[in-house]
């Protein structure tokens, strides 16, 4: 008795072959940038020559943030790298962007050539999309923000799966994995329960109750054991109107009532996600470069189509009738409310890079169903003016993707200077670095940034920061 | 009369697949276009081309007039003497032909006064320069140059018409070709 061998259809094994050939594209820009100084080298400094219980322990007690296995993960990677800190730092940088891509194709049940053709304009978005520019551009030195999204994606993955306890028993450790490495791993448990209301075959009430419980340790942990609490209003600045208000102006604004500032980050959060305005809080105004254009343009004309979908399935929905695409879709209207009322305290793009990468996944649906729309194509008029609208929006996206290699060929010149004034930078921090580990750990990193490895080409087109965003 | 009620239908078929057929042509083709100019930026770096991107500089000067500090101090590290004079291409430091500045007077005429207090960390010589504190008035950057780094003294009577490249080098006497 024979065993059939069941292959994935051609036209998803191209999907998944465009996402490879992707990574590697942003992976080869990626391996352009140094370790960072700003970022990851006093982190380095923290958990070199401390053991991985104590790190854990230590990070315990922060102050309004608990993130201890983040530190967790620098430790163990800081020690399997044993000096080779960019190879294994930014390798596994570059394997986690080629992860987020295959998850995402994963998810989107390629089948044939129509569904294929979407990929690209897809994984545009996911990757130029600038509330992941942070999950690039930034390391310290292993991106939290980019691994919150491989759990996102990563959760999503298991809902869609057949269930079972090993699903179970993965939800639960990835929930957990998730809430200590970074507040917005509260966005797992909120995919895992969007999904079970979805009735995605993975998560049984089981699993959701599991992880619910999961959720409320973590909380009563949070809050009362260990009293971490939230970010205060003096954290850091953060983007009203437009510009940005220091800690002291936050107070003196609302120290007394911080709830119409909470709500701005929450709308500006969702807002910003979907008309690529207001960016991190601050409204552009004055001087309104072309990528400004570009990023609205593309971003507006991407949340009308998926909005026009939802008013076509809405009826359908009501009737609970559901697809796997509008399971997708809905997937990402629970997950957009969800992260930006995680942005309450302080706006920060990159924070809203898990709902970004399902507004990708949506907007594949969006565009899949228009191209699908047989009443669209029925006129010429009309056809014609869906295919331009479709170009003009898959252009502006092709700008944006083009434009996060632009800005990591930049940072890699911008990481290159810092380091050439990395005592300077430890005269202004007060950072004192005497013993023979710490001058060793700092004296491999400057070499690899200044010496080891020749800083790339800086790209000499003077309309590139016109066009490309750099923000 | 089945055949030839179908046959318009038939032909309205055809007309939305091919439709729907240039649709997908026109979301795919223009994301694929930008991965080819990506992959081909790759391999034309990989073989050596510079397209769309400086070519790397050969000197110190150079290095710093680009903003590559990295690179200077490499240079350095090299074996690249800090103070001598060296060419810088047409195009940076506000100049319309190359000049021949010492990297001192790059770093003074990129306007960026950091890149001045790096290379004296790395051994350059302000006395090597000719002409500092007068190239650091022309191009008006005084007032962030820490008083005594190069002999600027007078940072507070900066009153001169801002000037750069070769006519800030003309107006503090400074040989550049």
């Amino acid at each position: 008795m024979g065993v059939a061998m069941t292959f994935p259809p051609p036209w998803r094994l191209a999907a998944y072959a465009y996402a490879v050939v992707l990574g590697c594209v942003t992976g080869y820009f990626l391996l352009g940038i140094p370790i960072q100084l700003t970022d990851s080298f006093a982190n380095l400094l923290q958990v070199q020559g401390t053991p991985v219980s104590q790190v854990f322990v230590h990070e315990l007690h922060g102050d309004g943030y608990l993130r201890p296995l983040l530190q967790v993960q620098l430790k163990i990677v800081y020690d399997l790298a044993r000096g080779d800190y960019f190879d294994w730092y930014r390798g596994i940088q570059v394997l986690q962007v080629i992860a987020a891509l295959l998850l995402a194709v994963h998810l989107l049940r390629i089948r044939t050539a129509g569904d294929a053709a979407v990929v690209p304009v897809c994984l545009a978005i996911l990757l130029g999309i600038h509330t992941f520019t942070g999950t690039v551009r930034e390391a310290f030195p292993i991106n939290t923000f980019l691994t919150l999204v491989l759990c996102c994606l990563a959760a999503a993955c298991l809902a869609r799966s057949r269930g079972g306890r090993i699903v179970d028993a993965s939800a639960a450790l990835l929930l957990v994995f998730s809430l200590l490495t970074l507040e917005t791993g509260l966005l797992v448990w909120v995919v895992f329960v969007a999904a079970h209301l979805l009735r995605y075959p993975g998560t049984s009430r089981r699993t959701v109750a599991a992880c619910t419980a999961i959720v409320a340790v973590y909380l009563v942990l949070r809050f009362f054991v260990l009293h971490v609490g939230t970010p205060a209003l003096t954290e850091r600045p953060s983007g009203f109107g437009f510009g940005m208000l220091e800690p002291g102006e936050l107070l003196a604004r609302f120290g007394a009532n911080p709830l119409p500032f909470y709500a701005y980050n929450v709308a500006s959060a969702a807002l910003g996600l979907l008309f690529a305005e207001p960016r991190g809080g601050v409204w552009a105004f004055g001087a309104v470069e072309p990528w400004h254009i570009i990023n609205i343009v593309s971003s507006a004309l991407t949340t009308i189509l998926i909005g026009y979908y939802v008013a076509q399935r809405f009826v359908a929905w009501r009737r609970e009738e559901l697809t796997d695409h509008d399971r997708l879709v809905l997937l990402f209207l629970a997950v957009l409310p969800a992260n930006a009322l995680l942005c309450f305290a302080y706006t920060k793009e990159v924070i809203m890079s898990p709902a970004g990468v399902f507004y990708a996944l949506a907007a594949f649906v969006a565009f899949r169903h228009l191209i699908a729309s047989p009443h669209l194509w029925w006129s010429s008029s009309r056809g014609a003016a869906a295919a331009v609208l479709i170009a003009v929006v898959a252009a502006g996206w092709s700008v944006r993707l083009v434009g996060i290699h632009y800005l990591l060929r930049s940072t890699a010149g911008t990481v290159r200077t810092e380091w050439a004034f990395v005592d300077d930078w430890q005269a202004r921090n007060r950072i004192t670095i005497a013993s023979p580990d710490r001058l060793q750990l700092k004296q491999t990193l400057y070499d690899d940034a200044i010496w080891r490895r020749p800083e790339p080409p800086r790209v000499a087109l003077r309309w590139a920061d016109r066009v490309f965003d750099t923000q | 009369m089945t055949s030839a009620a179908s046959e318009p239908h038939s032909r309205t078929s055809t007309r939305v697949e091919a439709a729907s057929m240039m649709a997908m042509l026109a979301i795919a083709s223009p994301v694929l276009l930008a991965i080819v100019l990506l992959l081909g930026f790759i391999a034309s770096e990989a073989a050596g081309f510079r397209i769309g991107t400086f070519q790397e500089p050969a000197t110190i000067s150079d290095a710093l007039a680009l903003g590559e500090a990295g690179g200077a101090v490499a240079m350095i590290r090299a074996g690249h003497d800090p103070n001598q004079r060296s060419v810088v291409r047409t195009g940076l430091l506000d100049s319309r032909q190359p000049v021949r500045v010492t990297p001192l007077q790059a770093a003074v005429l990129a306007r960026r006064p950091e890149f001045v207090a790096l290379m004296l960390r790395n051994g350059a010589r302000a006395d090597q320069s000719q002409r500092l504190p007068c190239l650091v008035h022309a191009v008006g950057i005084a007032k962030d140059v820490p008083p005594g780094l190069i002999g600027v003294v007078d940072a507070l009577h900066d009153d001169q018409v801002r000037a750069g490249g070769i006519e800030a080098l003309e107006r503090c006497g400074v040989q550049w070709e």
